[in-house]
């Protein structure tokens, strides 16, 4: 069972930032920094069967994509929605090289 | 880690932004390192009288096994170098990738044996009178290890099918003059843009068809008219398609593309095809990088007056090249950007919470490419002021053909990862329906990839480099 702040989220309320966790400002809600969104390549490859026969989660047409753990989507890291919640942590958003 | 320990941590910090850090943390960045790296070191050698050849060593030619001792009990040492300075350039991309050196080095260890095994194969004077094309032989003993044996899963640190392939494709870039990127690429733009736009269409059409939502109809449709599973992987992404969509397009894609590697080269031998124009044929309607090479390698390999194949073996790979990297793959930004915003503005605009920008198309472009160019580029500058002759005496043996050596080998651990990853009964179940969708596009692509390279621009496929 998710806790309660979780439930709140998906209900589109604010979740209640995890301990540790700063307030996101706006700029900062996408994605690429919601606790729900996972991009790690390695866990991309894990949970992406076949993913390495052809292909890699290393590769640059990937950019920073990752699965939401919310929605069960597969997302860009620019990506946000009203579910968004502070991870731990969250690393500033993705610049462009 | 597994998927489902990561799924039950939800606080551990999600994200890696990578910005800048994409020098070091994408693999195509890490191939084109280590690409240019040994372009320059040739390069360097060839300007100071000296060359790669020693440690590029490969298996000659041989027709009975007392050749084969003496080949390598006089080159033991060069192959036991080549596999250390591969082990330590590979290390250092792939450790700084985030794998464990511990995985790693045992698992290169075994692809090299191998790859030297299947190499040594392939050299055999017979091999091409029992099929024992080194692409072929590569795949389907990797297919037979990996579903009926099976290896421990730390081993796949080492079976970077895409690391690999894109090392393959820079150091190719070196082999490949200038100029002939430049005179053939306009036509290979055109031509796969063709076939491209005619492939999404049709799988996208025959799976709205099928009642397919439009995100997995999409992430199908780029499968087969891009770059396989890079491109379903990229427009799931930017469609914001479901969790299981890019798995299932990944599954068919597969399926295609293996059944490519051994149909077009079979069928080309077939029909005669001259080297370039099959080499554009399997370029327009393969559907991965590593597949496609393995099939233009395959073809290459059947020149001759045996066969009667005609063409020189290079200019398989080099048309496959030019009509799949240059007319393809670059254009997967173009792609993502167009379907992020028919997403974002009229599938799903409530959904969306971004809107897509330009910057999609670097973010998401394949930056090998830019390797494989300034590798063509390096080599081109290096010959200049020679003659056809005096390259073909000074310049082809010292710095291209080592080049192409390694190129080779590089390849070879490519088609070896392709079958010890790919684990037939671990793949996504795609249901008939996009199964079916997906199909219909194969048969467009094939065939009007088929009448483009083999009528209408015939004269520059099998003129290639001519």
């Amino acid at each position: 069972m998710r806790p309660l702040k979780d439930f709140r989220c998906v209900l589109g309320l604010r979740a209640r930032p995890a301990k540790g966790a700063r307030m996101a400002t706006a700029a900062e809600r996408f994605c690429g920094s919601c606790r729900y969104f996972r991009n790690d390549p390695a866990y991309l490859e894990a949970a992406t069967p076949g993913l390495s026969s052809l292909s890699s989660a290393f590769a640059s047409v990937r950019a920073d994509d990752g699965l939401c753990l919310m929605r069960d989507r597969y997302l860009s890291a620019r990506a946000s929605c009203a579910r968004f919640a502070a991870a731990l942590g969250a690393n500033p958003p993705p610049a462009s090289i | 880690m597994s998927a489902n320990q990561l799924e039950a941590n939800p606080d551990r910090s999600p994200s890696i932004a990578t910005g800048w850090r994409e020098l070091w943390f994408k693999e195509d960045w890490w191939a084109i390192w280590l690409g240019l790296g040994i372009v320059i070191v040739g390069y360097a050698l060839f300007a100071n009288g000296a060359s790669l050849k020693w440690i590029a060593v490969t298996p000659e030619k041989w027709s009975s096994l007392g050749q084969l001792g003496s080949h390598f009990a006089a080159n033991w040492l060069r192959y036991l170098v080549q596999f250390v300075a591969w082990l330590a350039i590979f290390t250092v991309a792939l450790t700084a990738l985030g794998f464990a050196a511990r995985d790693f080095v045992p698992s290169f260890a075994f692809l090299y044996a191998f790859s030297a095994v299947i190499f040594v194969l392939g050299q055999w004077t017979q091999a091409n009178y029992y099929n024992l094309e080194p692409p072929l032989v590569a795949l389907l003993l990797g297919l037979l290890i990996s579903n009926l044996i099976g290896l421990p899963r730390w081993m796949d640190a080492g079976f970077r099918v895409e690391f690999y392939v894109k090392t393959g494709i820079v150091l190719l870039g070196a082999t490949l003059p200038f100029s002939l990127i430049a005179w053939a690429g306009p036509i290979a733009i055109f031509q796969a843009s063709l076939v491209s736009l005619a492939t999404f269409f049709v799988i996208f059409f025959a799976a709205r068809k099928l009642g397919l939502d439009r995100q997995l109809s999409s992430t199908l449709g780029a499968g087969g008219a891009v770059c396989g599973v890079s491109a379903s992987i990229a427009i799931a992404g930017a469609v914001g398609a479901k969790k299981e969509y890019a798995p299932i397009a990944i599954t068919v894609v597969i399926f295609w593309a293996i059944v490519m590697i051994f149909a077009l080269p079979l069928a080309a031998r077939w029909l005669q095809l001259p080297t370039g124009v099959a080499g554009a044929w399997i370029g327009t309607s393969e559907f991965a990088d590593a597949a496609g090479f393995a099939a233009a390698q395959t073809y290459g390999g059947y020149a001759g007056p045996a066969s009667g194949v005609a063409g020189a073996p290079d200019q398989a790979v080099w048309a496959f090249t030019l009509m799949k990297v240059v007319g393809r793959d670059v254009w997967i930004g173009v792609w993502a950007l167009a379907l992020a915003i028919v997403s974002t503005t009229r599938w799903e605009p409530r959904e969306a919470g971004r809107k897509p920008d330009a910057g999609e198309i670097w973010r998401r472009f394949p930056k090998f490419v830019i390797g494989f160019l300034v590798a063509s580029l390096i080599v081109t500058w290096a010959s200049r002021g020679y003659a056809l002759a005096d390259f073909n005496k000074a310049v082809n043996p010292t710095l291209v053909a080592p080049i192409k050596d390694l190129r080779t080998w590089a390849f070879i651990f490519c088609f070896f990862s392709i079958g010890l990853t790919t684990r037939i009964g671990e793949l996504a179940k795609a249901g008939r329906k996009p199964f079916a969708a997906f199909t219909a596009g194969v048969a467009v692509n094939v065939l009007l990839g088929f009448v483009l390279s083999v009528f209408v621009f015939a004269s520059y496929w099998a003129n290639l480099a001519r």
